[in-house]
């Protein structure tokens, strides 16, 4: 995965051509829901995923790696939620998708991001309850974002799977960024709604195809999956649970600063973009909405949003060192295990 | 926060190179080239002239703008004479003297000279010894490699999340950690570095063990495993489970016995509602982790206790696997250490505090309050 180059103008113009043949944007989930159809679409199935080396990788997983064309890869994943009032995200995300890149690109200064788009339903009651891309460096993830099967419907559970999404960053996912440049990826979940305290065995086994011998909470999941990955939950403030303290509590003793209330789901994309920017350059919230170029309300509801993450222990100090402290390293007797 | 002028004059102040300031610039055409350097100046320009900066920037424009200009001309000529590849003189001479020998590690705002061998090897990191710009000792956790760098991340959060609020008395033993940050080391590869406060003289209990190698006096070893309870007892009061109670991670002055508390990079919280596993473990000191540890249960304090008996094993000579003491070790003493290494966590004391009253009770009655300066030939 991970050829081809995003190009804004192919995705305006693709666009432009369902429109004019009367095709929505996610007709995959139109034809679900005319029975047209009845799986996750092949190309998101968890199970669908392979093992490229087993002696490296205990698990089947997706892949994030450098090419000629792009050499210095830094992975994006983007989860949301796809039921109830959060169904409008991803067609959120499919219109602001090419602003997101720019600001990636040209303002965060990430050369070669690899994005890749998923979803989360509820494990315990939905048909669908997790569906995955690839990492893409080009408009494939448009495509794939669109194949994505929106349960709508429903909501008001309280609950959602996104362990299953910590279950995929945690043991799915292999990428050159952290392998070869100890770089961590971005990963994001978004939704409404407080997490499922574990992932079951059942779970794994019907998701991810794999034999587990023992439920994993989303906390453990997390601490591995943190390794490689800085992860962000993005709570829409504007959905069934604004105001319900519990839930936010609890996304916030497993996130800290990194629990982030957006007030305005529909600013996904410019937040997204802003945590990218911020946690790449260390620049404050004021200095990251001016750059995304945003002004007015816009530029309050994100720079609101990012606050918290200014001035946090994430955002770590950039510097540069002269003699061979850092360089003249010996071979190490020492070192740690994986548990 | 830093300001672009703060970057770029960092990016003078320190470039090796011309391509550290103006970029890269290959081509053979060498008219090409220099309307490259011209355009990247221009950019730049843009963000450091004094004109265009706040009015407390404007001093630091005048002298960085300045700099800058007299590089671009060098660069210039550079080009023309095709040496834009060759090492410039660093700017920098000014300000903190560094020895030959040493390093320099700056970011924006703060700067540390520190030793470039390494002072001790970490299980993840290198140890350098260190001064503050102020010359306030410091010892600098340098990331083995890129790949370590969580371990240097995580280690920075758990000291933002322990509970130190009116905890003074037991936070003087932990360092303060002074900063973290994130070393480019070119070709988009970042080192992450923590700095912390260093105090002279402390020695770990594996330095000690090296010098005693057939195992402490138990009269030595009983007061040093009085600070290592302290250690876990320490770790409970503020919130956390250490995870590592390794006998690297516990330093004791010789002379003062007070404790200095480290290795804090393995742990995990230990609040209501949290239930994270310890995900990684020492190679070296693997002997050390309780079975709850590779069965994935939520660590707890009980968990710190079983490393802690261990560390007691190992001090006294004991056999470390097997749980067997040495015969000098008096019986009360060692059904103490006992009851901590039970693999059965429900059979281990409750509370380290508890272990600690008991343990007191018992050596005083064995030997008394007599204070025991603890022999560390150089």
């Amino acid at each position: 995965m991970g050829g081809g180059k995003w190009d804004t103008g192919i995705y305006g113009s693709a666009r432009a051509s369902r429109r004019s043949s009367g095709i929505d944007d996610f007709d995959y989930t139109v034809k679900v829901r005319s029975g047209k159809a009845s799986k996750v679409n092949e190309v998101l199935d968890a199970k669908k995923m392979v093992n490229p080396d087993s002696s490296r990788y205990p698990f089947p997983l997706r892949e994030s790696r450098d090419s000629e064309e792009h050499p210095l890869s830094v992975p994006v994943a983007i989860f949301f939620d796809v039921t109830g009032s959060m169904g409008q995200i991803p067609r959120v995300l499919q219109e602001k998708l090419p602003k997101l890149m720019d600001v990636i690109i040209d303002k965060a200064g990430l050369s070669d991001p690899q994005v890749l788009v998923g979803a989360v339903g509820d494990a315990t009651c939905d048909r669908y309850p997790f569906q995955v891309g690839q990492f893409e460096s080009d408009n494939s993830f448009d495509e794939q974002l669109r194949q994505i099967i929106l349960e709508g419907g429903g909501g008001g559970q309280t609950f959602e799977s996104y362990a299953l999404a910590y279950h995929f960053a945690a043991h799915h996912t292999a990428t050159d960024a952290y392998e070869k440049r100890g770089k961590k990826g971005y990963f994001f979940t978004m939704g409404d709604e407080a997490p499922w305290p574990k992932v079951t065995v059942e779970e794994m086994s019907e998701v991810f195809g794999i034999s587990a011998k023992e439920d994993e909470t989303i906390e453990s999941l997390l601490a591995i999956a943190q390794e490689k990955w800085n992860i962000f939950h993005l709570f829409a403030v504007d959905g069934s649970f604004p105001d319900d303290k519990r839930i936010h509590n609890r996304w916030r003793t497993l996130f800290g600063e990194r629990f982030i209330m957006i007030k305005d789901s529909s600013l996904v994309c410019e937040v997204i973009a802003g945590i990218i920017h911020m946690m790449e350059n260390a620049y404050d919230a004021d200095r990251v909405v001016r750059d995304i170029g945003l002004s007015g309300k816009t530029a309050t509801v994100v720079k609101n949003a990012l606050v918290p993450l200014s001035n946090s222990t994430s955002l770590v100090v950039r510097a540069v060192a002269e003699g061979v402290a850092l360089t003249n390293n010996r071979a190490r007797k020492r070192g740690v295990s994986r548990i | 926060m830093t300001t672009a002028l703060e970057v770029i004059s960092e990016k003078i102040t320190t470039a090796k190179r011309f391509a550290d300031v103006f970029g890269e610039i290959r081509s053979d055409d060498v008219a090409q080239n220099l309307r490259k350097l011209r355009k990247q100046y221009v950019y730049m320009v843009k963000f450091i002239h004094p004109d265009h900066v706040s009015k407390e920037e404007k001093m630091l424009a005048n002298r960085v703008f300045a700099n800058f200009v007299g590089l671009y001309e060098q660069a210039k000529d550079a080009l023309e004479n095709d040496s834009y590849e060759i090492p410039i003189l660093p700017s920098n001479a000014q300000g903190m003297s560094a020895a030959a020998q040493d390093s320099v590690i700056a970011s924006s705002s703060r700067k540390y000279v520190v030793k470039s061998t390494a002072w001790a090897e970490g299980d993840f990191s290198d140890i350098h010894l260190g001064k503050t710009e102020d010359g306030i000792p410091v010892f600098v956790k340098i990331a083995a490699d890129p790949t370590m760098n969580q371990y240097l991340e995580h280690e920075v959060l758990m000291y933002m999340s322990m509970d130190t609020s009116s905890k003074k008395n037991v936070v003087q033993y932990i360092p303060k950690l002074v900063d973290s940050m994130f070393v480019d080391l070119g070709g988009n590869r970042q080192i992450r570095v923590n700095v912390f406060t260093y105090q002279e003289d402390y020695v770990s209990l594996t330095k000690i063990r090296e010098i005693y190698p057939n195992g402490l006096d138990p009269r030595d070893a009983a007061w040093i495993w009085r600070r290592v309870l302290g250690q876990t007892i320490t770790a409970k009061m503020l919130g956390v489970v250490h995870g590592a109670m390794v006998p690297d991670h516990t330093l004791v002055h010789p002379i003062t016995h007070d404790p200095l508390y480290i290795g804090w990079a393995h742990t995990v919280l230990s609040f209501k509602d949290t239930h994270a596993h310890l995900t990684t473990c020492i190679d070296r000191w693997k002997n050390w982790y309780p079975k709850e540890v590779f069965d994935h249960k939520v660590p707890t304090h009980k968990t710190d206790l079983y490393m802690a008996g261990k560390t007691m094993l190992y001090l006294l000579g004991g056999d470390v696997v097997h749980n067997h003491f040495p015969k000098t070790v008096p019986q009360q003493m060692q059904r103490i250490v006992q009851r901590c290494v039970e693999v059965n966590s429900s059979k281990r004391p409750e509370s380290g505090y508890e272990v600690l009253q008991q343990f007191t009770d018992v050596i005083y009655k064995l030997w008394g309050k007599t204070y025991r300066p603890l022999v560390m030939p150089r």
